[in-house]
């Protein structure tokens, strides 16, 4: 028996060598690997990111320097173990020096601590937490989804002038959700509004009853939400039907339209902080048209939202910074890339990457859901905010990864 | 160990196939799925002491393999900083150790799915506490920084050099797990798991021996944690999330953990594999994965090496056992 097993190991061994064997090896063209959620509960925020990707490539026809750009997906599961592994066979087998991608913030993480032992450039995309530019900062990552810090602050301003000065906070319990109640407060401070309450919500829930009650009697004019995922879907329904909007306006810190579309169109009534909203403008609109148009199997109509943008914005950097610097050379692009300004991004502001903690500065919409609209057109953009004036000031974040530096 | 039974020791080839794996075309250049391979083989080789030895259902053994991790993370960050990570690697798999004889010693008499429940409510206890201490944790953005320097003097920054270490590793746990569970101490796990009435009656104390082993897989999962987190690089909550604990009872069931000792390290080997593999190529991989999974417990219950061993068996008691 004991040989039998021993046979069994090698006829494995020789198995799985041969099916290796069968892929393709590495050869000329810029490879960049893609790790996001193609599985699990962010497939549809992977899947938007990933389509903003392929937008930007297709721009550049999808040739850079010359040579062909093939871009390898992995799936992240949306779990930093599985992500991090991932990272590494795009980088040790496929030979990838360019990495992309991660819906949340632990995942961007542990991509950054391979791309870092590997010495090879990555984008976080699309996770918001304070710490990506902050304590985990370093030389091979960009952050190119806005930080809480500017999320939050990129709106305080209009909703304490313009909406009300009483707020109550609705918080997940984790850092994410922390960091946005931490820096609404922090505004709250110098705009004269009164808190008058805090409900931390632990993640996974799904029933809101006792918190809206509490929030409803608090006497608050603005109920402060930092949710996200499918907790945030299930509160968003729950807003409406306790009738919350007859009592408050409720301002969201950070909102995805994808999460808000399958929403009735008399409960959406949120006002929201967002990173990009495909109705903004001719161009906006003309891109999420053809997004559409070239996409059939999309999660939502019009899908230009903030997982496209910051996608097609990283790709778009990446590939300006390999053309610029005329070579596909890690160490060279990313000081090309430093200091780096792009103003074709549809947008009012242009985008600006910062050189000392690697964040890409853009704007923040401020946006307010009708609940008469029909069709994907559901949101009115109320403000619009340049990034640069809400970010952190190097005051209040001191650090420098920049690799000149 | 006669001459001759080394030659027919599955140990022999498992130890000479990973020793050349850096080696191999194409798959060698993942040399860090092979340290990951090995860390798992530790980690379902100690799980298996557990579930196929005692017929303990430790649903949260995740959760001692991440106390390993986060013991080690926080031990090089603190306590160690600048120096090698032999010390840091030792405390994890006392980490796992300690958490493993905490929570073992007040479920050691919990039967069969009440163990089980209270052992992922343990995880699930970890879980929170990670995901929400941020000062020390570092919550949902986890430790980084992690940078593994030397061993014992040697260097270890490359990802082969590594590689070797966990070999070392490897080759050590795996044949302390074998002698573990072939000393007498293992024969009485084995009949705690047959019949845990009749070794009450025997005179031994079966919730000391349930204890007991809960704590020495508690160290070998702690160990690979510790590992795991150099390879890493980095400690997330994450690997307190049940699905961890989960990936581990699948492995070793899907190898056949219960019908033989080497159970675990085919399970893991194809568990592993096969998901790299199939996902590098197939965007609805789980699909495929998942068929997979059900089509072998459907037609081998006790796991793939349950093919081979069940033919020997007799009366339940496979014909190695019957000989030695």
């Amino acid at each position: 028996m004991m040989t039998r097993i021993g046979k069994l190991m090698v006829l494995i061994c020789v198995f799985v060598l041969v099916g290796a064997l069968t892929a393709p090896a590495a050869e000329d063209p810029i490879k960049i690997g893609i790790v996001s959620p193609v599985s699990g509960n962010y497939g549809d925020h992977g899947k938007l990111e990933r389509m903003g990707m392929k937008a930007a490539l297709e721009e550049f026809g999808s040739k850079v320097l010359g040579r062909p750009v093939e871009l390898v997906v992995a799936d992240s599961e949306t779990n930093p173990d599985v992500a991090a592994r991932r990272a590494r066979r795009l980088i040790e087998v496929d030979g990838c020096k360019y990495l992309m991608g991660a819906v949340s913030s632990s995942v961007a993480a542990a991509i950054s601590a391979v791309a870092t032992e590997n010495k090879v450039l990555y984008f976080a995309t699309n996770g918001n937490s304070d710490t990506l530019n902050a304590s985990k900062a370093n030389t091979y990552m960009f952050h190119v989804a806005p930080s809480m810090a500017m999320l939050v602050r990129g709106g305080a301003d209009y909703v304490a002038k313009n909406i009300g000065k009483k707020w109550f906070y609705i918080t997940h319990d984790y850092s994410w959700g922390h960091s946005g109640t931490a820096w609404a407060r922090a505004s709250a401070k110098k705009l004269g509004v009164t808190e008058v309450g805090e409900i931390k919500v632990p993640l996974g829930t799904r029933d809101f009853s006792s918190q809206l009650l509490q929030a409803r009697q608090s006497g608050a004019d603005v109920l402060v939400v930092t949710m996200a995922g499918f907790d945030n879907v299930a509160l968003l329904k729950q807003l409406a039907e306790y009738r919350i909007y007859d009592k408050m306006k409720v301002w969201y810190t950070l909102m995805e339209f994808v999460d808000m579309w399958p929403l009735k169109p008399e409960q959406r009534q949120a006002y929201a902080n967002v990173e990009v909203y495909w109705n903004e403008n001719d161009k906006t609109r003309a891109f999420a048209e053809m997004l559409q148009k070239n996409n059939p199997d999309t999660p939502c109509p019009m899908p230009l939202d903030n997982g496209t943008y910051e996608g097609w914005l990283a790709m778009k950097i990446l590939l300006t910074g390999i053309q610029k610097a005329g070579t596909d050379d890690v160490d060279s692009v990313i000081k090309t890339i430093e200091g780096l300004e792009i103003k074709d991004n549809m947008r009012k502001y242009p985008t600006r990457v910062r050189a000392w903690d690697h964040q890409v500065i853009t704007q923040i919409d401020l946006i307010k859901a009708n609940p008469k609209a029909t069709g994907p057109a559901m949101w009115d953009v109320i403000d619009e905010v340049d990034a640069a004036t809400v970010a952190r000031t190097k005051a209040e974040n001191p650090i420098n990864v920049s690799i000149s530096k | 160990m006669r001459p001759k039974s080394i030659t027919r020791d599955p140990y022999l080839y498992i130890f000479l196939a990973f020793a050349l794996y850096p080696f191999y075309p194409f798959l060698g250049n993942f040399t860090s799925l092979g340290s990951e391979l090995l860390l798992f083989f530790i980690f379902t080789l100690s799980f298996n002491l557990c579930l196929g030895y005692t017929a303990l259902p430790s649903f949260g053994h995740g959760a001692l393999y991440g106390m390993g991790t986060f013991g080690a993370a926080l031990t090089f960050l603190h306590l160690t900083p600048g120096l090698g990570i032999g010390l840091s690697i030792l405390i994890g798999g006392l980490t796992g150790m300690l958490g493993a004889t905490a929570v073992g010693w007040l479920i050691r008499d919990k039967k069969g799915i009440y163990f089980a429940m209270m052992t992922v409510a343990f995880s699930q206890v970890m879980f929170g506490l990670c995901w929400r201490w941020d000062e020390v944790t570092g919550g949902e953005s986890g430790l980084t920084g992690l940078s593994r320097t030397s061993f014992l003097g040697l260097d270890i920054s490359g990802s082969v050099p590594y590689y070797y270490l966990c070999f070392g590793f490897f080759v050590v746990c795996a044949i302390l797990i074998r002698i573990i569970a072939r000393s007498s101490f293992g024969m009485t796990l084995q009949s705690i798991r047959q019949n845990p009435v009749r070794a009450t009656y025997l005179g031994y104390n079966t919730g000391f021996y349930k204890f007991l082993v809960y704590a020495l897989s508690g160290f070998f999962a702690g160990l690979a944690g510790a590992l795991y987190c150099f390879l890493a690089g980095a400690a997330f909550a994450d690997i307190f999330d049940w699905t961890k604990s989960g990936d581990v009872v699948i492995a070793t069931l899907l190898g056949g953990g219960t019908a033989s000792f080497y159970g675990p390290i085919v399970g893991s080997l194809i568990f592993l594999v096969c998901k790299e593999l199939i996902s590098a190529f197939w965007e609805n991989w789980l699909l495929a994965y998942g068929l997979f999974f059900v089509l072998i417990i459907l037609i081998c219950p006790r796991g793939l090496l349950g093919l081979i061993t069940d033919k020997d068996h007799t009366c339940g008691i496979s014909k190695e056992k019957r000989e030695s």
